[in-house]
């Protein structure tokens, strides 16, 4: 008896401690997508997941955005005493905070305001542009009083500082950006918070963003690349001196006239601006630019060999082995490493290359990891050394770093399964979370030319399918199959304490776990 | 929700234009001036760098002495296989290619099944070659000051077939051996609408040109058993019927007609006879570009000339604007180049041209194959404000007439340069320079001061010395190889010669510039792409 409460006691303060968090879109503010503190879920046990429960919102879609990836706070104390809560954020300014354990919604909020009459508008079909809340929010970490703030960016430009517990307003919403303007996701360092736009929807400028909250003082701080828009899925990943890193997307690069489309910019706040520390533009980029392969995907940040490096890619479907210190060299164009073209030999701007943003972990034995997921065939002449069957519509690739003083390489070390539309993949304990968004991606038609258009696209997609891999080999360990009934567009994965969440375009929130745990 | 669109798309134009310059057609525009106003990456300094960037060979098969047909590129394609830099060209077993210029890859192929009323010629002769001849072309201007040259529908006109949108589908052109106007779905290959009996089965058919939807075709030889006519159909309309003008006499000149910047046609026609301009010899018609009535003509005053056979290919008029009106310029079998009013061509008379040069191609005697040929070519150098007229000379030049410089021999061909200018308030053609050697030269190319000559490597003449033509064989054996020359265009000197780069001769096909490229196809099946590796890194790095 004595034994059994020595062992009650040392589980209950052991589940305390496993209390996970994911409270950024991409895991941190270095978007690593890796889930350090994932202790349930594990090789042997992930092909026993199930849904747990899936949760339907009231959320409406706008063109092909509906829910975002969800935050999760593994311990919150609320009224009812102390709970986990996932925060789930819709498209059409609704925010709803869930009891994980319960698969209940204990909180929801809408973001009310009249209608954004600043700007030039949105078109109606426009899948780049659809307005309202299109930043993924992001957690802070707790105050004295053991209260976190959930930072929310809302469709009309207000930043809303919500409390996770109850969804009470903390703070005054300030304005950080212009109404519609499809920001990206959130991310914070040092007492201010950063985020960044695109495809100059509703006129919004195609730059990065910083406002003080800690506390605020309204200040907006932005630098403008000049670009045709700063789309990397997660926004920007910030490095361990405070540069915010996010790629430029199309553009053209004139670095004498401040002028660096095609590129990935490091910015800083320093002295009360937003300045530029450093940048690095593709040797290409003029290439990238006429076939539309943008720079888009928001690089991950880790250390290695004493150096902080971080890799990026675009939709031309290389890999870029890039030091936070000096991205680029003295030229600005040379990296340390990169690859040759995984995918993409058609050169297609819609439905193949690299988007989103990338992941990477360490081992036990102290390898690090570099991830990248890509849509489309593989390249002919791409051959790991490990794969699984043809791979036509999508993959996740994996990545040894190699090498020493500043003489890097990317060594291929597996490629997975073929994916439709390989969405950024996150890594916990061992596993590779990955899937295949199951969206239409088509841009253009035979019969038409250049014809983006949200209800086609929606119409022609299928669904989302989650895979479980193994983070060294590439195995596949799960499958979801087709238990997702929908799609999802510019969304992500999210985990914690043994739930892998996704969201899809119907609104619904879908748990996985393992029953019983 | 209309304004926030067009801006949009005036911004995508706007970005549209920096990278994406096309060659729409034989001679690169309507006017055929032989401009790539947008292009760069050539200047007088690099250009003696050029290196072979690629070959594409296609799996045509030639009709005697015919192949490929000048190449044309879509410089800004939006597909459903991404962006795309389209290299289009036909070839004479009625086919269309297009190829990813940046990356020398296929993208489709079109094959046209003969649907003619009459049998297909299986004979090919260097006169009617049969098959597929005339360059595929598409809308829009290499030299159009807005370098995004598929301009919008002008006011109460239609949008363009294949729409003008920024990332519309477009439309190529082709002709098929049977006559078919093919009106091409440039993402595939396939035909947008009904293809149109344009011209008779069989005919041997000059570049196409297009105008405001309006297609224009151009036959000569007396080939298929049809009278040599000049063709146009407005592809817009609803119930698309070919109007037709015959020349009662050899074909048009040149490369085919040229459109002013009024949609007035031009055509110059060696010998013949119409209603209102009577006989024909190196007339100048201008014509109306809907129903191809006469609204002017020039006739040189006086001898016709001393052959009115198929030597005569002549060349087609220029037309370029100058004080903000359109200028026209030919060139007879005289010898001279005639520049002429676009509003009134000839004067009440209609032989008193606004300026004649004295003769600068040395007399054909008959079959020689000495005189202008195929197309000029003019830009303007807003640096020194000069406007420049250059003209492809096969043959020998006169040798009365001097040039300030002179490059070297010029006996089997060359290129000729002169610069209008105003003198006593007479505009005039200076003569300028006359380059070395480039033995029957295909029409030049003017790109960012640099002059691209084409010595086409077939002999300078088609016909034996009693006017009839020699046979396809025979005219194959004389051949040689294809020369790309690149010229200093402000004083003829040779810049570059691809040497032996090229193994087969150019009989019927010309020059195309764009985006940092030059082609051209060749006698056996092949196109030639040149410009500079390191500014096309995608040919060479996976």
């Amino acid at each position: 008896m004595r034994r059994s409460s020595h062992l009650l006691i040392a589980a209950l303060f052991c589940t305390a401690g496993w209390s996970a968090d994911w409270l950024t879109d991409g895991g941190g503010p270095h978007r690593d997508g890796w889930q350090r503190d994932e202790h349930i879920l594990n090789k042997d046990n992930v092909k026993g997941l199930k849904i747990l429960w899936k949760l339907k919102f009231d959320n409406k879609p706008k063109e092909m955005h509906s829910l975002f990836p969800p935050l999760i706070v593994g311990r919150v104390q609320t009224s009812d005493g102390p709970k986990q809560i996932a925060i789930e954020a819709g498209i059409s300014d609704n925010i709803y905070a869930i009891d994980v354990d319960a698969g209940k919604v204990i909180w929801q909020k809408h973001f009310e305001y009249p209608p954004v009459t600043e700007g030039r508008g949105l078109r109606e079909g426009d899948p780049l542009c659809p307005g309202g809340l299109t930043a993924t929010p992001i957690i802070g970490e707790p105050n004295a009083k053991g209260e976190r703030t959930l930072y929310v960016m809302a469709g009309d430009g207000n930043l809303h500082f919500l409390n996770v517990a109850n969804g009470e307003a903390m703070h005054t919403p300030v304005k950080f950006g212009f109404g519609n303007g499809k920001s990206y996701a959130l991310n914070i360092w040092d007492g201010y918070i950063f985020t960044t736009t695109s495809q100059g929807c509703n006129g919004n400028p195609n730059q990065m963003w910083a406002t003080k909250i800690d506390p605020p003082d309204g200040k907006v701080l932005t630098f403008n690349p000049k670009s045709g828009g700063m789309w990397g899925r997660t926004g920007a990943a910030i490095d361990s001196t405070g540069r915010a890193w996010a790629p430029t997307g199309d553009g053209v690069y004139e670095p004498e006239k401040q002028v660096y489309g095609n590129g990935l910019v490091g910015a800083r706040v320093e002295d009360g601006e937003l300045k530029l520390k450093d940048w690095f533009e593709p040797s290409n980029w003029s290439w990238l630019r006429k076939r539309d392969l943008d720079m888009q995907v928001t690089p991950a940040i880790f250390p290695f060999d004493g150096r902080e490096l971080m890799i990026t890619g675009s939709k031309e479907c290389r890999v870029y082995l890039l030091d936070t210190n000096n991205a680029g060299g003295n030229d600005h164009q040379t990296p340390l490493y990169r690859t040759p073209l995984l995918c993409n030999e058609e050169v297609n701007f819609a439905s193949a290359g690299i988007w989103g943003s990338m992941a990477t972990w360490k081992d036990s034995a102290g390898t690090r990891w570099a991830l990248t997921p890509f849509w489309g065939p593989v390249h002919r002449n791409f051959k790991p050394p490990v794969s699984y069957g043809p791979v036509k519509h999508g993959a996740i690739v994996a990545f040894k770093v190699t090498g020493s003083n500043g003489n890097y390489k990317l060594e291929p070390a597996w490629m997975s399964r073929d994916m439709n539309r390989a969405e950024p993949p996150l890594i916990a304990n061992g596993v590779v979370y990955a899937y295949g968004n199951g969206e239409n991606t088509e841009q253009a038609y035979p019969d038409r030319g250049l014809d983006d258009n949200s209800p086609e696209r929606i119409r022609n997609s299928s669904h989302v399918v989650l895979y479980a891999l193994d983070a060294e080999t590439g195995k596949e360990l799960y499958s979801s199959g087709d238990q997702i009934s929908s799609f999802n567009h510019f969304s992500g994965l999210s985990l914690a304490n043994g739930r892998v969440y996704i969201a899809t375009f119907d609104s619904t929130l879908y748990c996985f776990g393992l029953e019983g745990k | 929700m209309r304004k926030p669109l067009l801006i949009a798309l005036t911004g995508a134009l706007a970005c549209a234009a920096l990278w994406s310059a096309d060659w729409p057609t034989r001679s690169g525009s309507p006017q055929r001036d032989g401009w790539a106003r947008a292009e760069k990456s050539f200047t007088t300094d690099n250009v003696n760098g050029l290196q072979l960037l690629y070959k594409y060979k296609a799996d045509n098969r030639s009709r005697g002495m015919y192949s490929l047909t000048a190449p044309i590129v879509n410089g800004f394609l939006i597909t459903y296989l991404g962006f795309k830099e389209m290299l289009v060209f036909a070839g004479s077993d009625d086919n269309v290619y297009s190829v990813d210029a940046d990356l020398n890859r296929l993208i489709w192929k079109t094959h046209f099944d003969y649907k003619g009323g009459k049998p297909q010629s299986k004979a090919s002769t260097v006169t009617c070659p049969g098959g597929l001849t005339a360059s595929a072309a598409m809308a829009g201007s290499a030299s159009a000051v807005f370098s995004f040259g598929r301009k919008p529908p002008k006011k109460g006109k239609k949008s363009p077939v294949g729409g003008s949108g920024f990332g519309s589908l477009g439309a190529f052109f082709a002709v098929s051996s049977d006559g078919y106007l093919h009106t091409l779905n440039t993402s595939t290959g396939g035909d947008l609408i009904a293809p149109v009996q344009l011209v008779p089965p069989n005919s041997n058919v000059r570049s196409l040109n297009v105008e405001d939807n309006v297609v224009y075709a151009a036959t000569v030889g007396d080939c298929g058993g049809a009278p040599n006519a000049l063709y146009a159909v407005d592809v817009s309309e609803e119930n698309k019927k070919a109007v037709s003008f015959a020349t009662n006499g050899s074909g048009i000149s040149g490369v085919g007609p040229a459109v002013g910047t009024d949609g007035t046609v031009y055509a110059q026609i060696a010998s013949g006879h119409g209603d209102l301009a009577g006989e024909y010899h190196d007339t100048v018609l201008a014509l109306s570009g809907a129903d191809l009535k006469v609204k002017d003509y020039f006739t040189p005053s006086g001898d016709a000339a001393a052959s009115k056979s198929w030597a005569h290919a002549g060349v087609t008029p220029l037309i370029f604007s100058w004080k903000g009106k359109d200028v026209v310029v030919a060139g007879a079998s005289d010898g001279r180049l005639y520049l002429l009013h676009a509003d009134s061509l000839g004067g009440t008379g209609h032989h008193t041209p606004a300026f004649r040069t004295e003769p600068i191609a040395s007399t054909d005697k008959g079959g020689e194959g000495h005189g202008f040929r195929g197309a000029f070519s003019s830009w303007f150098d807003s640096d020194s404000g000069t406007r420049w007229v250059y003209a492809s000379l096969s043959g020998p030049p006169n040798p009365a007439f001097k040039f300030p410089i002179e490059n070297g021999d010029a006996s089997k061909g060359s290129v000729v340069a002169f610069k209008v200018e105003e003198k006593d308030g007479q505009t005039m053609l200076t003569p300028a320079w006359i380059s070395a050697s480039v033995p029957s030269p295909a029409p030049v190319v003017t790109a960012n001061g640099v002059v691209f000559a084409l010595a086409t490597g077939t002999p300078a003449s088609t016909v034996r010395p009693d006017g009839k033509p020699y046979a396809a064989a025979a005219l194959q054996k004389a051949s040689t190889r294809a020369t790309l020359y690149a010229l200093d265009a402000a004083t003829g000197k040779q810049l570059y010669s691809s040497g032996t780069t090229v193994s087969g001769h150019a009989a019927g096909s010309g020059l195309a510039v764009a985006n940092g490229r030059i082609y051209f196809a060749t006698s056996d099946n092949t196109v030639y792409c040149f410009g500079f590796l390191k500014e096309h890194p995608q040919l060479t790095e996976q």
